[in-house]
């Protein structure tokens, strides 16, 4: 579905120094800055996968998605998505694929989203029967249907990212690429978003690429994750994989009704506790979890107890931290 | 930190985003100095069929200068045209005035008075290239002066336009339009095409009552060092900037308490 | 065959978004009047106080040169109908990176890019243009032949405009910002609306061959007023011909360019 091969993209940019002096000067005098926002990438994606794609802001996430959808042009290496090479931008390929993005909106401002719907529709040669059963199931499923004849200037972001959603699947492309789809939206959008995607995908089993800062999003959707830092991928693999890359210890914590006054029990597991002492975050390994979460619960008071629900923001935001980490691997 | 610090910060990135993109800088340098050597010196180059040939009390040369003067009032006095309030209103960016201690007014005469620099060292710039290649002569150093002021005082009366219309954004969806029309408008009334002598007498008669004249036609007269429109033009000017700033107080507050109502 | 038929479906939505946008805020529809009208008036009266003081220019009389003046009008009409707002659009969009969506689209980019935006109250002011032609081609006695190679040297000529236009806007590619080629593209079409009997030596025969912002109201004209000159025809179209290849060129160069700013 997706190859990529020594994949690079180079942007050039230039330094100014600041004022007036700055601005004369860098009329003739440019220091241009190269930088690899992709560095020989590669990347092998089959037919039906959902695959996250993850990395700090600038790591190189979305001039990889623009890529891989013809928008920009690789500056060297191998890419291919669905037997075309994206940038050749043949019509049978555009047809086949979606990009969504959370940040921009394909739909016009100044009317409502139906006559954008319709002009989607002719875009994409779509049936009007077709048209009309898929905007009638996506709108039921999204819970849009009054919404479709609103101008979209009054929409909420997330009523907006709902019909954005639906105007890039109408033509049920073969692979869409999800770029950061539910930012800035509350979590109950976001969940319609989620919920949304991954029912769409059970029924037309389409290649999915996300990308996302929303851990959830991760979790709930894909199986497979992609790491990218500084351009370059620093992890490919099963999402239980990741999770265990900074080793397979679970994190459990325990909030006390008065601090113990005995914490050396603790100490051999990482400890970390709060500034009063009345709760405490540990790192066990597996295989002593049952045994030390039933010790300190016989044993000291505690008001309650938790594993953590999204290992994966932990290990996300470690990485994001420390990067060194991942070259121990 | 002061608010002059403030202002002279705004007039600084005013610079740097002037220069940014350097190409956009240079064509628009050039633009207006290469529309002046093509369409004026060919056109009234065609017009004058020969050497001593006189057009309503003009020679060719002194048509020329006429022209020359022209683009140097045009470039001084019309600066204003890329302050685009109208799209800070429309695109909501309005909001960060309201949250910034520096205010709505004061960040764009801010950048109008960093556009005004630009403009004028390329005026000046001009000026010099003109006068290099013989097509002005210099009137005396006070008629300079007092030509300089009088044009930067129409500058300050264009800003005061392109404030107002731009603040109609609160109301209309596009403001570029009521900018287009009025500068269409003033440039044919005011002298900036045809020299208002050209003019039929009852349009002239009739002009003499409106502040189009003021606003190319005296100026040129003075770079030419002819000084009788100064009275006229500088009262015309004044009490035109004086209204704009009433009125724009006035059209500001009604737009903000809709925009604040609406938050638009 | 097919895909024609759908541009065209497509370009119908075009104009019917456009329409339900611009009369969803008619004070400005009214003002675009307006403007077209002061644009008009301060063309043709530029004539007019010029030949209260000249007899003519060049070997052209007031008529002639008012009929040219009325047939450029048109074509900027025509530009202004179709053209016109999307240049201003590409320049932000550009800048915003908001091209992407139409870079998707699988059909010709152009479409999307260049002739998203119409203004339809343009219509009114061509209709107005049309008629004050009839009345300017009456007046220098217009024969049946030049009646009926009008229609043909107006199409060519919003051809060649179309063309040289969209390629200077493509320029917009390489500067980012695009005040600056919006502005000398204005600056062109001001250059056009002068016959190019008045323009000499190099500057001239650039405007006439590398650029050939003058072959389209001037070239027609000739014709027109002396049909002996009907190697000016030729030449027109040679031009749109060329042209249009060149902007197909600068296409394939321009879309490489794009780096599709994040937001």
């Amino acid at each position: 579905m997706i190859t990529t091969k020594k994949l690079i993209k180079k942007y050039v940019s230039y330094k100014k120094q600041p004022g007036i002096k700055g601005a004369i000067k860098s009329l003739w005098d440019r220091s241009f800055i190269e930088k690899n926002a992709v560095d020989a990438f590669d990347l092998e994606i089959g037919k039906g996968e959902i695959v996250g794609l993850l990395g700090p802001n600038g790591a190189g996430k979305t001039t990889l998605m623009k890529m891989f959808t013809g928008i920009i042009v690789p500056s060297s290496g191998d890419l291919e998505v669905l037997g075309f090479n994206p940038f050749d931008r043949k019509k049978e390929f555009r047809k086949k694929i979606a990009l969504v993005m959370g940040q921009k909106s394909q739909l016009w401002w100044d009317i409502p989203a139906m006559d954008s719907l319709h002009l989607i529709k002719a875009y994409y040669e779509i049936p009007t029967a077709d048209f009309n059963e898929r905007v009638a199931e996506m709108a039921k499923i999204l819970n849009v249907e009054e919404l479709l004849h609103v101008h979209v200037r009054k929409l909420s972001l997330g009523e907006r990212m709902k019909l954005e959603l639906m105007a890039s699947l109408l033509h049920q492309p073969e692979v869409i690429f999800l770029d950061e789809p539910t930012i800035g939206l509350d979590l109950v959008a976001q969940d319609a978003i989620r919920n949304f995607i991954k029912s769409y995908h059970e029924k037309y089993n389409p290649t999915v690429i996300l990308t996302s800062h929303y851990m959830q999003d991760v979790q709930s959707l894909c199986s497979r994750l992609v790491l990218i830092m500084n351009g370059e991928k620093k992890f490919d693999g099963d999402i239980l994989d990741f999770e265990k890359i900074l080793g397979t210890d679970k994190v459990v914590s325990f909030n006390f009704e008065t601090s113990p006054s005995d914490k050396s029990a603790f100490e051999k597991y990482n400890a970390k506790w709060d500034l009063n002492g009345l709760s405490v975050e540990l790192a066990l390994p597996q295989q002593e979890l049952r045994a030390f979460s039933g010790y300190v619960l016989e044993h000291f008071d505690v008001i309650d107890f938790q594993t953590e629900k999204l290992p994966i923001e932990r290990v996300m935001k470690q990485l994001m931290l420390r990067p060194e980490l991942l070259n121990h691997e | 930190m002061s608010n002059f610090k403030k202002w002279l910060e705004t007039i600084r990135i005013g610079w740097s985003m002037v220069t940014a993109y350097r190409l956009n800088f240079f064509l628009l340098i050039i633009g207006p100095a290469l529309v002046f050597y093509f369409i004026k010196v060919s056109l009234w180059s065609a017009v004058y069929t020969d050497k001593d040939m006189l057009i309503n009390g003009y020679s060719l040369p002194q048509m020329l200068h006429y022209h020359a003067w022209a683009l140097i009032v045009v470039l001084m006095a019309q600066s204003s045209n890329g302050v685009n309030l109208g799209e800070d209103i429309r695109f909501g960016r309005m909001s960060k005035y309201l949250i910034y201690p520096f205010n709505f007014w004061e960040f764009h005469t801010a950048s109008f008075i960093s556009f005004q620099t630009i403009q004028f060292v390329i005026a000046i710039f001009t000026l010099a290239l003109l006068c290099f290649s013989d097509l002005v002569s210099l009137p005396s150093f006070s008629n300079l002066m007092i030509a300089f002021a009088y044009t930067s005082l129409v500058g300050i009366f264009w800003f005061s336009v392109q404030y107002t219309t731009g603040l109609l954004a609160f109301w209309l969806e596009e403001t570029w339009t009521m900018r287009v029309m009025f500068q269409l408008l003033v440039n044919f009334l005011s002298g900036s095409i045809i020299p208002i002598s050209f003019f039929p007498a009852w349009a002239q008669n009739y002009l003499q009552y409106t502040p189009f004249p003021s606003l190319t036609y005296t100026p040129i007269n003075l770079f030419m060092g002819q000084m009788q429109g100064l009275h006229q033009g500088l009262i015309t000017i004044t009490i035109s900037i004086v209204a704009m700033f009433f009125i724009n107080t006035y059209i500001w507050r009604r737009g903000l308490r809709l925009f604040t109502a609406a938050g638009m | 065959m097919k895909s024609v038929l759908n541009y065209f479906n497509i370009y119908r939505n075009f104009v019917s978004c456009s329409l339900t946008e611009e009369l969803s805020f008619r004070l400005n529809f009214f003002l675009l009047l307006v403007v077209d009208a002061i644009f008009t008036l301060s063309a043709l009266g530029t004539t007019f106080i010029l030949f209260d003081h000249i007899p003519a220019l060049g070997n052209w009389n007031r008529d002639q040169l008012q009929f040219f003046l009325v047939f450029m009008l048109i074509i900027d009409d025509f530009q202004g109908l179709v053209l016109s707002s999307n240049f201003w659009m590409l320049s932000t969009d550009l800048k915003a990176g908001n091209l992407d969506f139409t870079f998707l689209k699988p059909i010709h980019s152009f479409l999307p890019m260049f002739f998203r935006y119409l203004r339809p109250s343009s219509v009114i002011s061509l209709v107005i243009d049309i008629a004050l032609l009839f009345y300017f081609a009456d007046k220098l006695h217009f024969t049946y032949v030049d009646y009926i190679a009008l229609p043909f040297l107006l199409f060519l000529s919003v051809c060649l405009r179309f063309i040289l236009e969209m390629a200077i806007a493509l320029l917009m590619f390489w500067t980012t910002e695009g005040v600056g080629i919006n502005f000398i593209r204005l600056q062109l079409q001001s250059l056009s609306r002068w016959p190019d009997l008045i323009y000499r030596g190099i500057a001239k025969k650039v405007l006439m061959t590398l650029l050939p912002v003058l072959l389209v109201g001037s070239a027609p004209m000739h014709f027109l007023f002396d049909h002996s000159k009907w190697h000016y025809i030729l030449w027109l179209i040679v031009a749109v011909v060329v042209f249009a290849f060149i902007l197909h060129l600068s296409w394939e160069k321009a879309r490489i360019r794009y780096e599709s700013a994040s937001s």
